[in-house]
């Protein structure tokens, strides 16, 4: 009997084995693309641009670039830009002028120009590109301010990492920062012909270092709240020059807006996305000065949507628990902490608010509480002739904001500093 | 002569599961969804219902006539002829549900693993491990069966498992889908999909008599219900309802998205595994079920001179769809719809001709 079943279980393995001589191809025969840009095109509808790093063993066993035995960096890689009508009769082209065969199948980005994404052809190139069984789902999607040709010349390894792995990490950050939301090609897929919601996008941009000033008057411009940029608009200088920050919004196919970081801080503490992050709200009784407040523990957010009104009502209740990382005025907070937790709490409804409304102006459910909203209908017929996607944008919402303070870091008291004209 | 042998409960079980469960892994989760929308995952278990009640046919069925197989019986109730008629229509309909499934399991492989090779190629190769199964008989094919659901079950739940990070419980709003109604219509419709539990009837003088049919019958219909359920449950957290009817292989595509950490990632092999041993144990009991109903009508006791000839066919059954697309919307679409009727009624009907004529089964055979 075991002679049998060892018989059987090497026959049916045996198939296997002979495909894989039929249509072999070995690996290097293939030039894998780790990131693609898709433009507007100038001879034909469409840019695309390959980036092909070079798999070696030279940069410290990773290859891809990072930094050779000189501890200079390396960038082993090639672009290919081609102008073409569709991604295969591109891929067709390039292949015919490399001695190798463009393969996606490690494909880990796929960035798309601001310009293309609000044409709305976006969604007619990207979307059936789920078919297509060398790219996967997983796929991340960017959407970036000017050229994604030059997006994509410029993304290079980090400290030693290798493209995919810098790109990937990167990405990953947002559920650290909520500086920007996932999307992927299969996320992008689902929403773009979703019932319940619409697509939001992460937003990149180039960040040169321009915004950076070397030299000028002094800030004086009182609180400004941190991540309230869109990518490419940091003032900051060095590091990657690719810089992800913000939300491409989406109604339909066709982009049209686009969240700031801190917006999208806002959107991802509603989703419940939100692992641990810093807010920075103004002294409430200094207002020149900031308080830091590091979020750490969060309760999932409990949303009510109401749609047996004419007009749809959202009621949205937030837990949150922090601790506070710095006083600059050395008001003492640590014995009167109510004070900070109202501030905080006042703070992050007006700015969930003004994030909503905001999201109403676009004709986008960017808290996505059609998620919700769905638990009411009971046939996809009734939620379907309810057009939540409409309904939304007519929708009144009330939040309430519960915030304890647990901690206040290595100080429980705070005080004053002296000169010699006594208490500052 | 290929022996037949004795199997026993878990052998007869695994081999059912298997046989039932394995189509879920292609395109009739997307057409189910299509139909009932996010109630799919409890819809399949309106069809295991109804499978179990035309089941208690079949078994009581079997009861009356013990140690006899549906076609000896369809000879005594309904005559030679009559009963060749009845046979030959289940043998004609057990073929071509293993080349449909057969042809849609290498069009899948074809799209997601093996695009460069010939279809006919691929084709070849999965047909002679169908013929050394069925060479090996019945009772290996069953044995075989339990020893590999373990790691299918292994597999299936892993990858259960891992896709639980992607599962978002608003997909599965609105509850009740397109309508109650249609979901338990189209329930009750697809129990074809569990129609495979009547090769009981055919295999039943391998098993270990009528109480031990009514356990397997009844605990196999059950088990797979809740895999398929459990399956469909994972699908419809995973993908909403728009985007899951456009899948060709939803479960394929569940695999392809685990993404636990920068490097577990990409474990469709595993998915893979599954679905080439759970199809070659389908198409084979399919068609040793096909091979058995067709030695009975002819008269032949020696069944391997009929295996190869039986695989050419099933080979050329397999060219006709032009297509996967007319293989999922026309083929496997008329099987689930309209498979009840040839996989259950003629149970029916012999019961109750068998109770109108007064026929039973020997005495002492009982």
């Amino acid at each position: 009997m075991r002679k049998k079943m060892t018989a059987v279980l090497i026959l049916i393995l045996i198939p296997l084995l002979f495909s894989g001589c039929y249509d072999s191809v070995e690996i290097n025969d293939y030039a894998y693309v780790t990131l693609m840009g898709i433009d507007k095109g100038v001879s034909d509808k469409l840019r695309l641009t390959f980036q092909v790093p070079q798999f070696t063993e030279v940069s410290g066993g990773a290859g891809g670039g990072g930094f050779d035995a000189k501890g200079e960096e390396k960038e082993d890689k090639e672009n290919f830009s081609i102008d073409t009508p569709s991604l295969l009769s591109g891929i067709a082209a390039v292949n015919a002028n490399i001695p190798k065969l463009l393969n996606f199948l490690h494909l880990k980005a796929i960035v798309v120009s601001e310009e293309l994404a609000q044409s709305g052809y976006m969604a007619e190139f990207l979307v059936p590109l789920t078919r297509y069984r060398q790219i996967r789902r997983s796929t991340n999607i960017i959407i970036c301010k000017g050229s994604a040709q030059e997006f994509v010349k410029a993304a290079k390894p980090y400290l030693g990492a290798i493209v995919t792995e810098t790109l990937e990490e990167l990405i990953e950050r947002y559920k650290y920062t909520g500086f920007y939301p996932e999307l992927n090609l299969g996320l992008l897929a689902d929403q773009m012909k979703s019932s319940y919601t619409q697509a939001l996008g992460i937003y990149g941009a180039l960040n040169t270092g321009e915004n950076f000033k070397d030299e000028g008057p002094e800030y004086g411009g009182g609180y400004k709240i941190p991540g309230d940029y869109f990518a490419g608009d940091t003032p900051r200088n060095g590091g990657q020059e690719i810089e992800l920050l913000g939300t491409a919004v989406f109604d339909g196919g066709k982009m049209v807006g686009k969240l700031t970081g801190f917006e999208s801080q806002m959107v991802s503490l509603i989703w419940g996305h939100l692992k641990r992050t810093v807010f920075t709200i103004p002294d409430p009784k200094s207002p020149e000065h900031i308080i830091p407040i590091e979020i750490k523990e969060f309760e999932s957010p409990k949303v009510k949507v109401d749609t047996k009104s004419e007009k749809p009502h959202i009621e949205v209740k937030l837990s949150v628990e922090g601790d506070m990382t710095a006083i600059q005025s050395g008001e003492n907070y640590e014995h009167d902490d109510d004070i900070i937790e109202e501030a905080f709490e006042q703070y992050l409804k007006e700015n969930i608010q003004k994030t909503f409304i905001k999201g109403q102006a676009l004709k986008v459910d960017t808290f996505r509480f059609g998620e919700r909203a769905v638990r009411n209908f009971l046939t996809i017929p009734e939620w379907e002739e309810y057009n939540w996607l409409e309904k939304v944008n007519e929708a009144t919402l009330n939040v309430e904001v519960d915030f304890t303070i647990r901690r206040t870091g290595r100080q429980h008291e705070s005080r004053p500093i002296r000169s010699s004209e006594g208490v500052e | 002569m290929i022996r037949e042998g004795n199997f026993g409960y878990h052998e007869a079980i695994s081999m059912i599961i298997i046989t039932i469960t394995i189509k879920a892994f292609f395109s009739s989760p997307s057409a189910a969804i299509k139909v009932v929308g996010t109630a799919s995952w409890y819809m399949t278990l309106i069809s295991a219902t109804t499978a179990a009640g035309f089941f208690m046919f079949q078994y009581i069925l079997l009861k009356r006539f013990p140690n006899m197989n549906i076609m000896e019986i369809a000879d005594r109730v309904l005559g030679k002829i009559g009963g060749s008629i009845l046979s030959f229509l289940s043998f004609t309909f057990f073929i071509v549900t293993a080349s449909i499934d057969m042809r849609e399991f290498v069009e899948v492989m074809k799209i997601f693993v093996l695009p460069e090779s010939p279809i006919s190629f691929i084709m070849v190769i999965f047909a002679l491990s169908v013929v050394f199964l069925c060479f090996m008989g019945l009772e290996n094919i069953a044995r075989f069966s339990k020893f590999i659901i373990y790691i299918l079950a292994a597999g299936f739940f892993g990858v259960v498992l891992m896709s639980v990070p992607n599962f978002k419980t608003y997909r599965i709003f609105p509850i009740l889908g397109y309508g109650l109604n249609k979901t338990i219509v189209t329930g009750m419709v697809r129990s074809s999909f569990y129609g495979a539990a009547t090769v009981i009837g055919v295999f039943a003088p391998s098993l270990q008599g009528t109480k031990e049919i009514k356990k397997i019958g009844f605990t196999s219909i059950f088990i797979s219900g809740i895999i398929t359920s459990l399956s469909l449950l994972a699908f419809s957290l995973t993908f909403p309802y728009a985007t899951s009817q456009e899948l060709v292989s939803p479960m394929y595509a569940m695999a392809s998205m685990v993404n636990l950490g920068t490097f577990f990632q990409r474990i469709e092999p595993i998915f893979l595994f599954l679905w080439n041993f759970g199809t070659f144990v389908e198409i084979t009991v399919l068609l040793y079920a096909a091979i058995m109903i067709y030695c009975h009508i002819f008269h032949i006791s020696d069944k391997r001179p009929v295996v190869l000839p039986m695989v050419i066919t099933l080979y050329g059954i397999n060219l006709i769809p032009e297509s996967l697309a007319k293989v999922a919307t026309i083929w496997v679409h008329a099987l689930r719809m309209w498979g009840w009727i040839p996989y259950f009624m003629p149970s029916v009907i012999l019961l109750i001709a068998a109770l109108i004529r007064g026929k039973k089964g020997d005495a002492n055979n009982a």
